[in-house]
């Protein structure tokens, strides 16, 4: 049995690595209509996505195919 | 229903995953039904009429023509997506029903030209090549849906919310002990289902 996606919390905010299509790598908040901020590789992008673990963010850094190369939770 | 029925022709091995969770998940943001053998697991069902059936169901079809080039010495060309063309192909042409006469076809390959070199007798088709990239192939599928007159979010929209996708199954899975090769692992049936809660 299934369980349903719904009972995946989404009371943490979460930022996000994500490779953009022949742009580098965006910063995104989930939900937010636009990325943070685009960088030209994914180590730089990281590097500023973990500030927002003080902020109470997780950090979700994923590969280039989308799935999940860490997670890093918020401090 | 035959007109939100899309069937899925490539390759099932583990480097094509990538590419085939997200070639879903872009299918089922058109509002569109992913159709494909792995849909069901039941070893003593004839695997040709599983695909006969599929075909016969389904107004789109996306085929990728990724691996009819050996990568090493000894290794056989994989043969069953361009024969699975051909069932489709002919479904279109030769079946009695005008409803077969409105399928659609998309044509998808990874090396630029492969499928001219391979197949000549598909000269004429356009094939869109994604070069083994997640995000090349969303963008081509997305834009094919569009020239079929289907409402499609943006490339953005949709390769965001699949990497959100992701992340929401792997938080639920890593709940359940799963480990992150268990997640990366799920059999595609199980990640359908996922799909259809989310989206």
């Amino acid at each position: 049995m299934v369980k349903d996606m719904d009972t995946v919390s989404k009371e943490k905010k979460r930022m996000h690595v994500i490779k953009r299509r022949n742009a580098g790598w965006a910063v995104i908040t989930e939900g937010a209509a636009r990325a943070s901020k685009i960088y030209a590789t994914q180590p730089e992008a990281v590097t500023n996505a973990l500030k927002y673990r003080n902020k109470g963010s997780d950090v979700v850094i994923h590969r280039e195919d989308g799935s999940i190369e860490r997670w890093e939770k918020a401090i | 229903m035959f007109d939100k029925n899309v069937f899925i022709n490539c390759p099932f091995d583990e480097g094509y995953t990538p590419l085939l969770k997200a070639l879903l998940f872009t299918i089922k943001k058109g509002g569109l039904s992913p159709r494909l053998a792995l849909e069901r697991w039941d070893s003593g069902e004839v695997r040709l009429n599983k695909i006969r059936e599929l075909i016969e169901l389904s107004q789109y079809s996306i085929h990728d023509l990724s691996r009819l080039k050996a990568k090493q010495a000894d290794e056989y060309s994989r043969m069953n997506m361009p024969f699975e063309l051909g069932l489709d192909y002919g479904c279109r042409i030769y079946h009695e029903e005008d409803r077969y006469k409105q399928k659609k076809f998309l044509l998808l390959e990874e090396e630029q030209y492969s499928t001219q070199k391979a197949l000549s007798d598909l000269s004429f088709a356009d094939c869109k090549c994604h070069k083994g990239k997640v995000e090349n192939l969303v963008y081509a599928v997305r834009s094919w849906f569009v020239e079929c007159n289907i409402t499609m979010p943006s490339v953005t929209v949709i390769w965001d919310d699949y990497n959100f996708f992701c992340s929401d199954l792997y938080e639920q899975k890593a709940k359940e002990r799963f480990s992150q090769q268990d997640i990366d692992r799920l059999p595609i049936s199980e990640v359908l289902k996922y799909m259809d809660s989310y989206c």
